[in-house]
């Protein structure tokens, strides 16, 4: 049943029936862009403040980090400072073997006509395997020092810059003793 | 491309028929838009705001020519549409017709507005505007004839005020038509003996239909108040045929009009059917 009202006036030219039903998804699709632009900024808003956020906690994070390492960088190098004072020390006391058996290795070597006179043992204090050994003794010659130096030698001693002099009835010796660890 | 055809793409708008497109329904034009139509009658205008649920709001009349009323009314109406669209119901200077064996080849809606001699004949008459409204099951037809100088009056008179005729019609024939095709899509109505009494501001149009033919027709516009003589002048050829079983179907153009009040004792013992709604007219032109 055609209900449309007859229309009387004078017709205007090119009067629009309207754009076709299909383009309608032309704005329909602007208006789900422009949406969807929205939430996504609104999203990636949201996600840049939360990493804002994140990074700045990182950032604490990381400066705390840094101090605790700093603070055990600190620990460790004290522990090896004394580790290694305590290696100088143990090499020290290590190096510093005990002088009386060689002053009684040297005072038991003695032959019957032959007396120590003098009996220096000075310990160098940088090198304390190092023992200058000063000896002068009485009578006995050249012989009593070989059998000296041998009573220190079965003491696994060694004996560097050795010089020997002669006097008219003593002999005066002296050496840098090192102990052999072998 | 203009900024106002991208804003009339993304609301929508361009998708819609423009206002004064004759093609379409009011609602189809005018959809969750104010609108204000008016009705011109002889010495008197009324008008109403139709709002954008396609209701009628403050319905309101003047007495005057439409000139007159216009530039006194002008701003209020602006206000009442958008972009100065109006709807006007002609009630004067008009009449209606019953013909048979019109032309109704394809496209004859087109034809009658730009090439009306091709449908009417020897009736047309280059002086006039016409309106057709079918009679979808046998060859009769309604033919309104309006005065061409009358519209053109108007649309200039609207013109000068700013304001746009959408579309200019005949509202008694408009609510004829209507009610005919309301009796048309009713079979217990479709095949009685009917007279359609149509009556509007003082324009009345009595339509007879037996068998679902339209047998007479009688029009006039321009009654006075109270002009019984008149009126029993047009109705006295249907009550001479009319029968007992004869149902009488009144419309007028709101609830208890003129015609209800003053003429409807002229019928006599014939059963009368008032089949008016509130703001009828009004309601018929914002629809359709």
């Amino acid at each position: 049943m055609q209900d449309l009202i007859h229309d009387l006036k004078t017709e205007r030219q090119n009067v629009s029936a309207g754009l076709p039903s299909g383009y309608r998804l032309v704005p329909i699709a602007f208006y789900l862009v422009a949406t969807a632009s929205i939430f996504l900024s609104l999203y990636f808003y949201l996600s840049k403040k939360a990493y804002g956020g994140t990074e700045a906690e990182m950032r604490v994070r990381i400066t705390t980090a840094k101090t605790e390492e700093m603070t055990l960088i600190s620990n460790q190098q004290t522990i090896v400072d004394e580790a290694k004072r305590a290696e100088v020390f143990a090499k020290w006391l290590e190096g510093s073997r005990p002088l009386q058996p060689v002053t009684v290795a040297v005072g038991r070597s003695m032959g019957k006509d032959s007396t120590v006179a003098e009996l220096s043992l000075t310990r160098n204090p940088e090198i304390p395997a190092h023992t200058f050994l000063q000896l002068k003794i009485d009578g006995g010659g050249s012989g009593q020092i070989e059998t000296t130096l041998d009573a220190i030698y079965a003491l696994n001693f060694q004996t560097y810059s050795a010089q020997q002099v002669k006097g008219q009835n003593s002999t005066d010796f002296q050496a840098t003793l090192i102990h052999n660890e072998n | 491309m203009e900024f106002k055809d991208i804003k009339d793409v993304l609301s929508f708008a361009a998708f819609r028929p423009e206002a004064d497109n004759p093609r379409f329904t009011w609602q189809q034009r005018f959809p969750k838009r104010k609108s204000l139509l008016v009705n011109i009658s002889r010495g008197r205008c009324s008008w109403a705001s139709i709002n954008r649920r396609g209701d009628t709001d403050n319905a309101a009349e003047a007495d005057g020519e439409f000139v007159e009323v216009a530039s006194q009314m002008a701003d209020t109406w602006r206000s009442a549409t958008e972009d100065g669209w109006v709807g006007v119901s002609l009630n004067n200077r008009f009449i209606i017709t019953l013909e048979h064996n019109l032309s109704r080849k394809k496209g004859w809606q087109e034809e009658l507005r730009l090439n009306p001699k091709s449908i009417l004949g020897t009736k047309y008459d280059r002086t006039k505007r016409y309106a057709i409204h079918h009679n979808p099951e046998t060859s009769a037809s309604l033919v309104m004839a309006c005065d061409d100088s009358m519209v053109k009056a108007i649309e200039e008179a609207m013109r000068s005020h700013n304001l746009r005729p959408a579309r200019i019609c005949s509202g008694l024939f408009a609510t004829t038509a209507h009610l005919l095709n309301r009796i048309a899509s009713d079979n217990a109505l479709k095949s009685q003996d009917l007279v359609m009494v149509v009556w509007l501001d003082g324009s009345l149009c009595v339509v007879r239909q037996k068998g679902g033919q339209w047998q007479d027709l009688r029009c006039r516009s321009g009654i006075t108040a109270g002009d019984e003589a008149t009126v029993a002048q047009m109705i006295r050829p249907f009550l001479e045929k009319a029968d007992p079983s004869t149902r009488v179907l009144l419309m007028e153009d709101r609830k208890s009009g003129g015609f209800s009040a003053s003429y409807l004792n002229q019928f006599g013992n014939l059963h009368v059917t008032d089949v008016t709604e509130e703001h009828n007219l009004w309601n018929i032109l914002a629809r359709y």
